[in-house]
């Protein structure tokens, strides 16, 4: 029974993209407070093919002492496991992927011995964390159209030629992420 | 002067978008064609964009490539008029970062104008992230020539630079892809310095679909061109350790000052859309 694992990552100080992204949804897409914030963590998908004992600690110590995924002078970071939920920002996300994005890190924590148990697999996603005001449904509608980019004037985060879409109503869990970030080449916005 | 009409050089906006960082060479190689080419503001009135013949974006790093490389500026206003030009059949040339803004607003491929079909990735296959070096393309005509490729024979082979991270032509319906090149929309493409078709790593720098270096809207009047035409204008901005007939020239040119400020092999794109430029002038008096 494989293991899964989330190193979530973000910036201290304001993120210059996230502030972009909400002005470009407020202004140019004409959502204008619709869109209240905008907010962005990367995400570091973990999966081994085994449970680990200490998981948490052991990507903790991953992420905060070694400097090849976070940088302490301006990166927070959570760690989450298992069936475990992120703690994002915001009231609708919106997690965007590459397939395969995350096979140079992993090569480099295996290279590098950084994990006692080196892990089987390792990929990389980005969490919009978006606040928007409306209903439940509204929120997760307007979330959908903001989340994939399908015209010059409707979509922003994703473009499906190349990236994979899903909006999440309530906090993903690790094991969520991990399952849609590591699947081989399937989903589409949910 | 009088001047009569037909005098006055065809006028071009290269479109300075914040962040980018070739708008003055790309209007210099304009004005070497023979263009009246102005660099515009994206901040000022999209509306002053209408009264221009053609449309350059240029390279660089609109929005600091923010989200994706081009995603933002997709969304600008300046690109309605851009768009809306398209369409009406104005030529639209975007380069490197230009070409990325043009696969985001659905300029290009532009089967269903505006509809973002295709996607400029992050480069793969054997190199990730920026990558810089001189490529070669090779004209692929498929019987027609485009707006940008008139001046080029067909299988001519084309030493230019590549500067970018963001560069490989991919969509999620590869056989749809083929059709577009099938049908003339790739008449752009990376090849090795012999001219073999489809190479790996570094001749594709990327593994762009198809070894794709350009792709085209359905009429041909649009270009999406991820390598650097104005970095190849010029004799002298050609290296020395080039390969075949170019390199040859510019070995021959060492210390010529008059040859090195001869045209490079990038210049023929520029030239093709002067011509194109005057034929349409033309095609207009004549209709009045």
């Amino acid at each position: 029974m494989s293991q899964h694992a989330v190193i979530r990552r973000w910036l201290k100080v304001a993120d210059p993209t996230a502030i972009t992204a909400r002005e470009t949804l407020q202004r140019a897409l004409q959502f204008g407070r619709r869109v209240e914030d905008v907010e962005r963590s990367e995400l570091f998908c973990v999966v081994w093919d085994t449970p680990q004992q200490g998981a948490e600690a052991m990507l903790e110590g991953l992420a905060v002492e070694t400097t090849l995924i976070s940088n302490p002078n301006k990166h927070r970071v959570e760690v989450a496991v298992g069936g475990d939920a992120v703690h994002p920002r915001g009231n609708v996300w919106v997690l965007v992927w590459e397939p395969g994005d995350g096979a140079g890190l992993e090569a480099a924590v295996r290279r590098l011995g950084l994990l006692a148990e080196p892990p089987a697999r390792i990929r990389q996603a980005v969490l919009w964390e978006l606040a928007l005001d409306g209903s439940p449904a509204e929120v997760a509608d307007r979330a959908r159209e903001i989340a994939v980019a399908r015209s010059r004037t409707s979509g922003l985060l994703a473009n499906l030629q190349y990236q994979r879409a899903e909006v999440f109503t309530r906090p993903p869990t690790a094991s969520q992420i991990v399952s849609r970030v590591t699947a081989p080449e399937t989903t589409e916005v949910a | 002067m009088n001047r009569m009409r037909t005098e006055i050089a065809p006028r071009v906006a290269v479109l300075q978008l914040p962040g980018v960082n070739c708008e003055y060479e790309t209007r210099a190689v304009l004005r070497m064609a023979g263009l009246d080419a102005e660099v515009f503001r994206w901040n000022l009135p999209a509306r002053d964009l209408e009264s221009f013949d053609a449309y350059v974006i240029p390279g660089g790093f609109s929005y600091e490539d923010r989200i994706r490389a081009g995603a933002v500026a997709a969304k600008a206003g300046a690109l309605d008029v851009v768009g809306r030009a398209a369409e009406a059949g104005k030529p639209v040339l975007g380069v490197c970062n230009g070409a990325q803004i043009l696969v985001e607003a659905g300029l290009v491929p532009g089967r269903t104008p505006g509809r973002v079909e295709l996607a400029l990735a992050p480069n793969r296959g054997g190199w990730r992230g920026y990558y810089c070096n001189w490529v070669y393309v090779k004209v692929h005509k498929e019987g027609r020539d485009t707006v940008f490729t008139s001046r080029f024979e067909d299988g001519e082979l084309v030493p230019v630079p590549v500067a970018h991270a963001e560069g490989r032509f991919t969509v999620r319906d590869g056989a749809a892809f083929r059709e577009w090149a099938d049908a003339g929309q790739v008449p752009l493409r990376y090849v090795s310095p012999e001219g073999d078709e489809e190479p790996g790593f570094p001749h594709n720098p990327n593994r762009s679909l198809l070894g794709a270096a350009g792709v085209t809207n359905p009429a041909g009047n649009v270009l999406a061109f991820m390598p650097h035409p104005e970095r190849a204008a010029w004799l002298r901005q050609v290296p020395v350790s080039t390969a075949g007939p170019w390199g040859d020239r510019r070995r021959e040119a060492v210390r010529d000052r008059e040859a090195l400020e001869g045209p490079g092999p990038g210049f023929k794109i520029f030239q093709s859309l002067r011509d194109f430029l005057r034929w349409d002038a033309q095609q207009t008096r004549e209709e009045r």
